[in-house]
């Protein structure tokens, strides 16, 4: 008997209903249609697509920001076990905190440990992002924007999550950086099992990253094929349109 | 329009929370327009209370608020004791005293302080700048009783000004009018520019430093039109909102400052009225101000409307 | 055949007063009718040389040092009323959040007409917005910024930077939104801008891959050196 998928979703659909300020309506946007698909642990899935294609609804469903309109999901972990990283994170971190407090603000919510151990915690999950410990006083603003990407990413680690939702996380990143941090989240991967659901509209990335990738357009999954066939196995057009715009940009 | 509709509807149930709360609150207050009789000996205290049954004193609450929304309907918007007849025309004379008063302040504060503003956010870092930075200070500091009070005392020492009061004995003019009006006005005006001048250097600051500015910059767009055509707009923003906001507090200083100066608005209207508890007269004193600042706010987000489009959606 | 660049950049220092330098004597040339790239990581300082070489960068905070010649004149050397006409017209710029550089309270319309008005040039928005590749111009041109989409914003601030067909048109970060089809699709605009117009461009990303793709040659900004970066 196979294991329970770490995150089973059905039929999820979202819809927003547009209101204007001063009472009247506007045209409702579809954002998700019937989007379904599963995640067992230790994967990764790459959810790809153009903007507007309802990438960043979806990643918030799935991290409860939004309530969808109708359709399930089922996470077989305690709630704080999925972490959700953002698309700017200098806009996720609180610039007046110092990247001690940042990294230390999950912990002392969920109310574990003392304040040596936090501390410590947050010196190891900075060594393990790349953040040398001089980091830790600095306030947030005044870190590079890579480094605060990096200290996002530190945040999402802290509380030992099962599932990382990466909403356009490392897309933009310098490419030296992308490299590491994809790296570093390989390696925490094959360590602690942790599985991620990557949002990008790079497709190299996603597919250097992912073992299954879904394409996404208008709020539907258009296509989920392996990772590794990619190239050979897709179909549907719009996945072509990104497969040939990333041969051109390759580096 | 539905919402000009809305923003109405909502200002005429804030007008009526507000009689009922201040209706409530005159009848919290200790006695009634007759306890100042109680200590009188000659009064005894059956024609005490003749006298306020006879003024309907003794009724409940609701029963008096009805009839006092009554008076409204007809126009007397209550019953004063003290001048014994209806408020309404008490203020329909005080009004546009009041109404001068405020109105020269407000167009003299912004008028002054929307240029200072814009040249102090212009010029930050400078020697100038500075300088203006403390003597803005030092005038927030000094309350408006003591400014008053020394302009008057000035007057009276140089004998330039007329010191209070609506005109000099035996003139009737205009002219005579607005040298009155000086000493008040000065004072309102000096106790709002501090704090406007504060608002608009800070919204043009924040605006200058935005990336539109740059980018307009980048464009080749000239120094002085990027200031007044593109940042300047962008400013007004907060700044609508601050006068609307500003409206309550310059109408609490003026009533201060007309006691103060004599001048002949709702302000000594309103002192005499508390002191005597003269409730009818508090209380329309109380609604006019309210609606002059649901007014006065309800311009101010029309304003906003048609300047932010963003508002507009 | 025009021997000079249109840019020459000669020795050019940028330091913050007081402290670091962020670019130390860098030099480089951008011929006419020319895509060159320059990438390096976050932070370290493209922008802040696109701002010197307009001479935004305030003068209180940053020390610029050296040569930047453009059509033979030194733009370090020049009035700040002549450096107001380059800017736009001789050199114009694109930024990188369309959202925010543009003004929230002027439509298009206006902003591109300001533009056109700063130098004195006749020239139909319309047509402007159909050069940066947008089909709608009735409605861009009468609508606000918020009301576009980001799409739809970047060509606008293409078309603001083609208002005045600067020869050289500085694109600071125009792919990082972008998805792989969109990116292809905006370095074929500059590509066939360049063909029709003979604009140059000096396109600032952190993205290598793209700039391979893009530009003819590329430069590499890294710990306050520019070399140049072999694709």
């Amino acid at each position: 008997m196979p294991p329970e998928p770490l995150l089973t979703v059905r039929g999820l659909s979202k819809t927003f209903h547009q209101r204007r300020w001063w009472g009247g309506n506007a045209p409702d946007i579809t954002a998700l249609e019937d989007v379904s698909f599963t995640l067992d642990r230790g994967r990764t899935l790459a959810i790809v697509g153009p903007s507007g294609s309802g990438k960043s609804t979806l990643a918030r469903c799935l991290a409860g920001l939004e309530t969808p309109t109708s359709g399930e999901i089922r996470f077989s972990g305690a709630p704080v076990e999925m972490q959700l990283i953002f698309q700017q994170p200098a806009a996720s971190l609180n610039p007046r905190f110092t990247a001690a407090e940042v990294v230390e603000e999950p912990l002392v919510i969920q109310g574990r440990g003392w304040r040596a151990d936090r501390r410590r915690k947050a010196e190891l999950v900075l060594e393990e992002v790349g953040l040398p410990a001089s980091v830790l006083d600095r306030r947030s603003q005044l870190l590079s924007g890579g480094e605060r990407q990096r200290l996002a990413i530190a945040r999402a680690l802290v509380v030992e999550p099962r599932l990382i939702i990466l909403d356009e996380s490392i897309v933009g990143l310098d490419v030296g950086l992308q490299q590491q941090i994809a790296g570093l989240l390989i390696d925490l991967q094959s360590r602690s099992s942790l599985s991620y659901i990557l949002i990008s509209h790079d497709l190299d990335l996603a597919a250097g990253l992912a073992s299954e990738i879904a394409v996404m357009d208008h709020g539907r999954i258009v296509e989920q094929v392996p990772a590794a066939g990619l190239k050979t196995t897709a179909s549907h057009p719009l996945t072509r349109e990104l497969i040939a715009a990333a041969k051109v940009l390759a580096t | 329009m539905r919402y000009l509709a809305r923003r109405l509807l909502h200002g005429a149930f804030l007008l009526v929370g507000v009689s009922v709360l201040s209706f409530l609150f005159s009848d919290l207050a200790p006695g009634d327009y007759y306890s100042e009789l109680q200590s009188d000996p000659r009064v005894s205290a059956a024609t005490l209370a003749a006298l306020r049954t006879q003024n309907g004193l003794d009724r409940p609450l609701p029963v008096r608020y009805a009839t006092w929304l009554k008076s409204i309907g007809r126009g007397d918007f209550g019953y004063s004791l003290a001048y014994q007849g209806p408020v309404g025309p008490l203020l329909a004379q005080r009004i546009p005293g009041t109404l001068l008063l405020t109105g020269l302040a407000t167009a003299l504060g912004w008028l002054l302080s929307v240029p200072l503003g814009i040249w102090s956010a212009a010029r930050r870092r400078s020697w100038p700048e500075a300088s203006l930075k403390v003597i803005l200070s030092v005038l927030l500091s000094i309350p408006e009783l003591l400014m008053a009070i020394a302009l008057l005392a000035l007057a009276v020492q140089t004998g330039c000004l007329p010191a209070g009061g609506l005109h000099s004995p035996g003139r009737a003019d205009a002219l005579d009018a607005l040298r009155h009006l000086v000493i008040p006005v000065t004072v309102l005006t000096l106790g709002l520019l501090p704090i406007l001048v504060r608002h608009v250097r800070s919204a043009v600051s924040e605006a200058l430093d935005a990336p539109f500015a740059l980018a307009a910059a980048a464009h080749g767009i000239p120094w002085r039109r990027l200031l007044f055509r593109h940042v300047l707009p962008v400013a007004m923003n907060p700044l609508i909102s601050l006068f609307g906001l500003s409206l309550g507090s310059l109408l609490s200083a003026s009533l201060l400052v007309e006691v103060l100066t004599g001048w002949p608005g709702l302000g000594p209207l309103f002192l005499d009225a508390i002191f005597a508890r003269d409730y009818a007269v508090v209380l329309g004193v109380v609604m006019i101000s309210t609606a002059f600042l649901i007014g006065g706010n309800m311009v101010a987000d029309l304003l906003l409307y048609r300047a932010d489009p963003r508002i507009r959606g | 055949m025009p021997s000079e660049p249109l840019l020459a950049v000669r020795n050019l220092h940028i330091g913050l007063t007081g402290s670091r330098e962020i670019l130390g004597g860098a030099s480089f040339e951008i011929p006419a009718g020319s895509i060159v790239g320059l990438f390096g990581d976050s932070g370290c300082g493209k922008s802040t040389l696109a701002l010197a070489l307009l001479g935004l960068l305030p003068r209180a905070r940053y020390r610029v040092e050296g040569e930047i010649l453009f059509r033979g004149r030194d733009l370090c050397r020049v009035s700040a009323r002549d450096l107001e006409k380059i800017r736009g017209a001789g050199i114009s710029t694109v930024f990188q959040d369309p959202l925010l550089a543009l003004n929230p309270v002027l439509r298009v319309r206006t902003q591109i007409r300001e533009i056109l008005r700063a130098h004195g040039i006749s020239a139909d928005p319309g047509e402007l917005l159909g050069l940066a590749g947008l089909n709608e111009p009735h409605r861009i041109l009468e609508a606000y910024p918020h009301q576009l989409s980001g799409g739809e914003r970047q060509r606008v601030t293409i078309a603001q930077a083609l208002a005045c067909r600067a020869p050289l048109v500085i694109a600071d970060e125009p792919f990082t939104a972008l998805d792989g089809p969109r990116v292809v699709q905006l370095i074929g605009l500059f590509k066939r801008l360049r063909a029709d117009l003979g604009t140059s461009f000096l396109l600032i990303s952190h993205h290598p891959g793209v700039l391979a793709a893009a530009a003819d040659t590329t430069f590499r900004l890294h710990e306050g050196a520019l070399t140049k970066h072999a694709a």
